[in-house]
């Protein structure tokens, strides 16, 4: 899947996109920040997104790029838990990946995400 | 992007030995993966806290330490760091460009301070800059002190929090109501809210939700 990634951790990017490639999400897009115009014209099939360095609300990010592109599979990093997390999955995420995950646990909850996303009915997500 | 203080020395040939200390597992790797690829740099281990840490064992000259990952007060896990490592210099790792937030980090005797959106080579100075003694701090944080400064001739800012309203704000972000502020400080209820009033006056906020936010923002909750 071509994903595009919302990090403004250059000094992580490299390792992020190594470990998304195992899951097969290739990065072809990093932003440092949110813009959604830019996530509109790049149409990515995925979207990863650290929800920690956002100058927006993170559920509301998230929701904004559910309106974007409303298809795409998207899955929120994030250092929160339990009711920060469910407001990422309600607002629309298909994943929440903790930061505490190492990376067999990231690339096998992705895989396991993304073959779930993919088997849903098409309109199920929307 | 310049930000260390003082050039730092000319390379011995003993490798620095730095331990990291990251509670976000896979930034993590990726520090050991940057700080490794400098042959002047000797990633001797990584932990996910400093509890977990064999800092006696490993011995490091530098200690790359996450702010954001601690659950325990900072100042804690400092006083941990001096216990166990005494020789080590400490360079702590945050994602807050708040200016007060690095005051509190250096009060506790961190030697370093640098922001997660740091560029790699500029790690790799910051961590050698540490390493030989000097300071070094995020040059976007360290402008936001000197501007603070030169307004307030160093007195506090009339929006800076109390020390008490501090502790307040940081029990409104975890979630505690009034009556269990209250308790908890051994303080009546109407001092509570009086307190509250004077926080949310300062911050320019309504709610408790904006408190919170904030806290946790400024790295205060």
């Amino acid at each position: 899947m071509d994903s595009y990634v919302v990090e403004p951790q250059s000094l992580f990017v490299p390792y992020l996109s190594d470990v998304l490639a195992r899951a097969e999400m290739r990065v072809v897009r990093v932003a440092p920040t949110l813009d959604v115009d830019d996530i509109r014209a790049a149409r990515p099939e995925a979207l990863f997104v650290d929800t920690d360095f956002l100058d927006v609300d993170p559920a509301d990010a998230v929701s904004a790029m559910r309106a974007a592109l409303p298809r795409a599979f998207i899955c929120a990093y994030t250092d929160g838990e339990g009711a920060r997390a469910d407001r990422l999955r309600f607002a629309g995420a298909n994943c929440v990946l903790s930061k505490r995950f190492g990376d067999t646990e990231i690339t096998d909850a992705l895989r396991k995400a993304t073959r779930t996303a993919l088997a849903a009915p098409a309109g199920s997500r929307d | 992007m310049l930000g260390s203080i003082a050039t730092p020395a000319p390379s011995s040939t003993k490798p620095v030995r730095v331990l990291v200390v990251e509670g976000q597992a896979l930034f993590g790797k990726a520090l050991c993966q940057v700080l490794a690829s400098d042959t002047e740099i000797d990633v001797v281990g990584d932990a996910d806290s400093i509890a977990n840490a064999p800092l006696r064992r490993l011995r490091p000259d530098l200690i790359v330490l996450d702010l954001d990952g601690h659950h325990v007060e900072f100042s804690e896990t400092m006083r941990t760091c001096r216990e166990l490592a005494p020789q080590a210099k400490v360079c702590v790792l945050s994602t807050h460009v708040q200016p007060e937030v690095m005051q509190r980090c250096l009060s506790a005797g961190a030697d370093g301070y640098v922001v997660k959106d740091i560029l790699p080579a500029e790690l790799i100075r910051a961590v050698k800059s540490v390493a030989s003694g000097h300071a070094y701090v995020d040059p976007r944080v360290a402008g936001g002190v000197l501007k603070r400064r030169s307004n307030g001739f160093g007195r506090a800012a009339q929006n800076e929090l109390s020390v008490r309203e501090t502790e307040i704000i940081r029990l409104i972000a975890r979630g505690m109501s009034n009556k269990e502020i209250s308790a908890k400080l051994h303080l009546s209820e109407k001092t509570v809210k009086n307190h509250i009033s004077r926080i949310f006056a300062k911050l320019n906020i309504t709610a408790r939700t904006q408190a919170a936010v904030h806290a946790i923002k400024t790295g205060l909750a």
